[in-house]
């Protein structure tokens, strides 16, 4: 008895340290960074707080939104800290929103803070805001109960599964930046009175952005890339519109060898009809799957070679490439002068279930 | 009983992590590190099994028990000090990094010798028990997290963000020579064996490892996961960016609908078992094999209460560790880790050679002795 | 002898003793009518006495009969009386005639080990009675009762019950031994006997289990354990004990297989939760709470807001609200019992919560931990682990998430590390292994 008292007479002397209630704490939701044009101070960081309440319905969410310039991330966060009355914490901070001026000025040369700090999860979000990261933060969703939760479900899957959304996470940018034969994509997020547009990707180098592209080509782009079913094919027939919605999208890569690489990329796609002329089915059912997988190839066709002359590499072709041959790296210099040169060839299989539930 | 001994090999196979073991690989991953895992499967497979089937002729007896029937004193003590030396070692660095990577991820705020004051108690306290306590912890423990190690492995190989060409393109390169030290991280896949050298005391007469095959098997499954999952998440550049690799990569997994998120705690509290569970046995082998230097000690797997000799020598390992993480760092530490996995190595040859040279010796000898003599040691 | 007696006993008023005449013969009597039946003394003595009698015939029945015990020594007489005999002294030899006043007369019902479908008896305050019970349940030529006595003060009778051929030897040494070293004054309770055999002070476990159900008694002999009946409780002992024992109920014998394992496997979280419970809220709201989702994060947070202490005080004010809650229930009269509750329960409940003192959270919390705690089918046990708790939330105070899994660790290593009466406390067997540990043991 003598023994674990003096140990907790001990620990007690000892403890104290680490202690903080989750009450003392500020939970950043959202982190954006922003150029703010000042060479001496170009990072804008502002981050968005969560005040929680007992009470939790919809639209309830308050937030709060604090910003500072400074000379590097860092920095500023640690500076941060002194605007506010609890301890700032970036644990359940999921979402970071680099603004679109600051990607085209080149990559932050502190962006290595993001996977240094050990509190901040590489599954967190990465995304653009459109124009800035500031307005995207300022936004109050309507339907909001916990702050920040629009944005986690958006790019969570948890609420709306989109194909024109790219989820993109701080580990994946990481690893796309650094690859051999594979560039990072981001979502570019912009804001819209009381809710979010995010509808476009953001396709960029190893230095800065590249490419954004129209959110029909982003659907293209998720649904060739990250299988993203609940997506659509359209195609106008004559005065008519033909919509199938697919439920079943796999691709696979086939990059060839030879001195001009030919890619060939087949994708397999399943879906139902949802809009369509009456009888068109019936009348020729294996012509429309055809037809539809013609003029799908051609749309992605030319998304490749948008993408391919813009000089990035978002699928991978580059990577699979020397996967393909077990390649080092002089194959992959030969690739990076073969790559402005690449030929696409994509074949597109559909098959139609269906016309719903109607005939 | 077979049973308890895979229990063994499993938790070794896993432990890895905490000992760098994957950085060091994934260091050379472009010059020998995928040859180096081939050739360690079957270096690793030929050592385990070379020296459990020579520790079939000395049933129920401990590597010190075997040293000291065999040699004078004089040669048997150093030996078997050097064994519980390299023991102490393994225990000491698991401790260090398992207080680092706990303390970077879950306490950032705490004094870290605080924090190691209560993991080196918890291995002293543990590894103290008596030989047949620390069996049947280890069977509940590993039990309890094999749950979790499915679940990771689950987790892993079913993301779609698992990129499989990184994957073929390091596995590509397998032509190149591997280090010795690659050898050595990659054979403590298999090092599970080892511990039979001490609770082969606790194992009935006729007592025989089955399912042998499983062994290689197991062996190449935890060093192919190991080494290729986090390639496949963060790329085969990117990877050597991290230095607490796979946490990272656990840190890389959601659980959509998890009550926890992040698959990367679970990971912590999965490794801080497996941790506390090597360091409970290594605490404890090492604490036997020192007991068992002065050749007039009789083993005994069953002792309650637990001997003052326990708690003392435990309590001057446990203040090794606790030296040892005043002494080292970050950088330190990975240094002395490699190096103890290369001597590890070395070890274990000269152990499978020590043991199957004696067991060949006394198969040669008549039979009817050595069975009335190996009984003895156990009573 | 009844001068001798009397001088021993210092002629108690309820002491009957005399010397009967029935114009024959003479015969001296004594006996306390308290403890003896008066209609078994009637009809076994005073009947053939008095207006039965027959010289020969009563001598006949003296000597024939089993009830009556010669007892030539006058140093037993006192305690022969005590214990409920009636002596009489017939020709100038002492007999002793037992007829202990029974109690109970069936079997009671089941009230701390209730159960849906199975036997509705349980074990009562007698230990005739408790023995026939088990003799009628276990009805095996091997099973084997040893009798001792024990206290200093009280002489309980004690019953030790083991079938021979099954039992661990090595354990019935050691209980033996153990036995030996018991030294008490008075003995009341069969828990009592438990605490005393097991070595209570330095163990958190009980190391004995004690249940007042024959079947269960009967189950555990059929295993090989050791199991005492104490006169005067209704709870047997049973010995040697493994961590499993104390989460089983009788019930998942009875019903369907995989029934019975979902509601075993229920059992066992019930009681990960009630141990862990509290030291996982402090750790979430005062050290780690990125561990949990940020939605939940925040309903913690939000719920917090209003508490003026840090999370550990809270914990420790319902925690023992609680505590007080249930003690309070066990102890209190049946009428005012649910009064107690309902008291307590809307205070716990909604006013500590609106007056910011406790948090909703904390609330589930408390809740889920009590209710959990129910569920384990031991009470020893449930004590037991309702103690866990507090270590769990000591460490988390101090350690948080790494606390707990740390502590977790300890007592799978402690519980590894306990014996009851030489058999491991918590360990897994199969049965092929269980019998080359004891080839080897052998």
């Amino acid at each position: 008895m003598r023994r674990i008292l003096i140990a907790l007479s001990l620990c007690l002397l000892l403890s104290g340290c680490g202690m903080k209630d989750i009450d003392k704490r500020f939970y950043v939701v959202t982190t954006g960074i922003d150029w703010s044009g000042n060479p001496q101070k170009p990072y804008r960081i502002s981050v968005r707080l969560a005040i929680t309440s007992a009470k939790v319905e919809s639209g309830s969410s308050k937030t709060q939104i604090v910003t500072i310039d400074a000379p590097s991330i860092a920095e500023g966060v640690r500076h941060l800290k002194s605007f506010v009355d609890k301890e700032l914490e970036f644990g359940h901070c999921r979402v970071f929103i680099l603004g679109k001026e600051l990607l085209q000025n080149g990559p932050p040369g502190s962006m290595s803070w993001f996977a240094r700090r050990r509190d901040i999860q590489l599954v967190s979000y990465f995304a653009v805001g459109d124009p800035d990261a500031l307005s995207v933060l300022k936004v109050q969703p309507q339907s909001e109960r916990y702050p920040g939760n629009a944005l986690f479900l958006t790019f969570g899957k948890e609420g709306t599964e989109s194909p024109y959304i790219t989820t993109t996470y701080l580990f994946d940018m990481v690893r796309r930046h650094f690859e051999m034969g594979l560039d990072p994509v981001l979502p570019v997020i912009r804001p819209k009175e009381k809710t979010y547009e995010v509808d476009r990707v953001l396709l960029m180098d190893k230095k800065k952005s590249r490419l954004i592209l129209t959110p029909e080509e982003t659907q293209l782009y998720n649904m060739t890339a990250n299988k993203a079913t609940k997506s659509e094919m359209k195609m106008s027939r004559g005065a008519d519109r033909v919509v199938l919605t697919v439920n079943y999208v796999r691709s696979k890569i086939d990059v060839g060898q030879g001195d001009i690489p030919l890619v060939t990329m087949k994708v397999k796609i399943r879906g139902f009809l949802e809009e369509s002329p009456p009888d068109l089915l019936e009348k020729d059912w294996h012509g429309l799957e055809r037809e539809l997988g013609k003029h799908f190839s051609g749309q992605v066709e030319e998304l490749l070679y948008k993408i391919r002359d813009a000089g990035v590499d978002p699928y991978g072709f580059g990577l699979h490439y020397l996967a393909s041959y077990f390649g080092g790296k002089k194959d992959y210099e030969r690739w990076v002068e073969a790559y402005s040169k690449v030929r696409f060839k994509v074949v597109t299989e559909v098959k139609i279930t269906g016309a719903g539930v109607v005939r | 009983m077979n049973r308890y001994f895979y229990y063994h090999v499993l938790y070794v196979g896993m432990i890895n992590v905490m000992l760098f073991v994957p950085h060091i690989l994934i260091k050379e991953r472009f010059d020998g590190s995928v040859a180096g895992i081939l050739a360690s499967i079957l270096i690793g497979t030929f050592l385990s099994i070379v020296t459990i089937v020579s520790m079939r002729r000395f049933p129920r007896m401990g590597l010190p028990e075997i040293l000291h029937r065999h040699f004078a004193p004089y040669v048997a003590s150093p030996l078997v000090a050097l064994a519980g030396l390299s023991w102490l070692v393994g225990a000491v660095l698991v401790i260090f990094s398992l207080t680092q990577t706990m303390g970077a991820f879950l306490n950032p705020e705490m004094n870290e010798y605080l924090f190691m004051a209560l993991m080196v108690f918890a291995a002293m306290f543990a590894g103290s028990r008596s030989s047949r306590t620390v069996q049947f912890a280890c069977e509940i423990l590993v039990l309890l997290s094999l749950p979790l190690v499915a679940l990771i492995m689950f987790k892993a190989v079913s993301n779609r963000q698992l990129n499989w060409d990184a994957i073929r393109v390091v596995a590509g390169h397998f032509r190149d020579l591997p280090s010795i030290k690659v050898i050595a991280a990659a054979t403590f896949f298999f090092s599970g064996y080892m511990s039979l050298m001490l609770f082969n005391r606790l194992n009935p007469p006729d007592f025989k490892v089955r399912h042998l095959w499983t062994l290689p098997l197991l062996g190449t499954l935890f060093s192919l996961f190991t080494f290729f999952i986090p390639i496949g998440f963060h790329g085969t550049v990117a990877v050597e960016e991290y230095i607490y690799l796979w946490s990272v990569t656990a840190d890389s997994m959601v659980m959509k609908f998890g009550f926890i998120q992040r698959v990367f705690f679970i990971f912590l509290v999965l490794y801080s078992i497996l941790s506390l569970m090597f360091a409970m046995n290594t605490f404890h082998s090492a604490m036997e094999f020192f007991k068992a230097c002065s050749p007039r000690y009789k083993p005994q797997p069953e002792q309650v209460p637990v001997p003052k000799i326990n708690w003392i020598l435990c309590a001057c390992f446990g203040l090794v560790a606790f030296l040892y993480g005043i002494w080292a760092n970050d950088e330190k530490n990975q240094r002395v880790t490699e190096i103890w996995l290369v001597c590890r190595f070395s070890l274990e040859i000269v152990t499978m050679l020590v043991v199957a040279s004696l067991a060949v010796a006394a198969g040669r000898k008549p039979r009817a002795s050595s069975p009335a003599r190996a009984a003895s040691p156990g009573e | 002898m009844l001068d001798e007696i009397k001088k021993k006993l210092g002629a108690p008023a309820d002491l009957v003793a005399e010397t009967m005449d029935n114009g024959f013969t003479k015969m001296e009597f004594c006996f306390f009518p308290s403890m003896c039946d008066i209609k078994q003394v009637k009809d076994g003595i005073l009947v053939p006495f008095s207006y039965r009698f027959d010289p020969d015939e009563f001598k006949r029945m003296l000597k024939a009969d089993v009830c009556f015990i010669d007892a030539p020594d006058p140093e037993e007489w006192v305690g022969m009386l005590l214990k409920g005999c009636a002596l009489i002294k017939y020709e100038d030899r002492v007999y002793s005639f037992a007829a202990i006043r029974k109690m109970q007369q069936q079997p009671e019902d089941t009230e701390v080990e209730a159960s849906l479908q199975g036997p509705q008896s349980a074990m009562t305050e007698d230990l005739d009675m408790n023995t026939y019970l088990i003799r009628l349940r276990y009805n095996v030529p091997t099973l084997t009762i040893e009798k001792l006595e024990k206290g200093d003060v009280s002489k309980t009778r004690l019953n030790i019950l083991y079938d021979r051929d099954k039992v661990d030897l090595n354990s019935l040494e050691e209980l033996k031994k153990r036995l030996d070293t018991v030294h008490t004054k008075l003995l009341q309770a069969a828990g009592q006997l438990g605490m005393l055999l097991g070595n209570a002070r330095f163990s958190m476990f009980p190391n004995t289990i004690q249940s007042e159900r024959p079947d269960r008694v009967a189950q555990f002999l059929q295993r090989g354990k050791i199991a005492i009946l104490v006169d005067g409780s209704r709870f047997a002992v049973a010995m040697p004990v493994r961590f499993f024992d104390f989460m089983h109920a009788m019930d998942d014998d009875y019903e369907p297989f995989w029934m019975g394992r979902v509601i075993i496997l229920f059992r066992y979280i019930g009681m990960l939760l009630s141990m862990t419970l509290p030291a996982l809220y402090i750790a979430v709201a005062s050290y780690n709470p990125e561990f949990v989702r940020v939605q939940l994060a925040f309903s913690i947070d939000g719920s917090r807001a209003a508490v003026p202490y840090p999370s550990f005080v809270e914990v420790f004010i319902m925690l023992f609200m609680i505590e007080a809650l249930i003690e309070a229930s066990i102890r209190l009269p049946r009428f005012v019992g649910s009064t107690a509750a309902t008291v307590g329960g809307l205070i716990l409940g909604q006013a500590a919560q609106q007056a910011g003192l406790v948090s909703s959270i904390m609330i589930i919390v408390t809740s889920v931990v009590a209710i959990s705690n129910f569920v384990i089918p031991n009470s020893s046990f449930s004590y037991s682990i309702r103690a866990m708790k507090y270590v769990f939330v000591v460490a988390a105070i101090f350690y948080g998430m790494v606390g707990v899994i740390v502590t977790m660790f300890l007592i799978i290593v402690y519980l590894c590390h306990l014996r009851s009466f030489g058999q491991p406390y918590l360990a897994l067997f199969l049965p092929s292994d269980e019998q080359s540990q004891k080839k080897s043991g052998a």
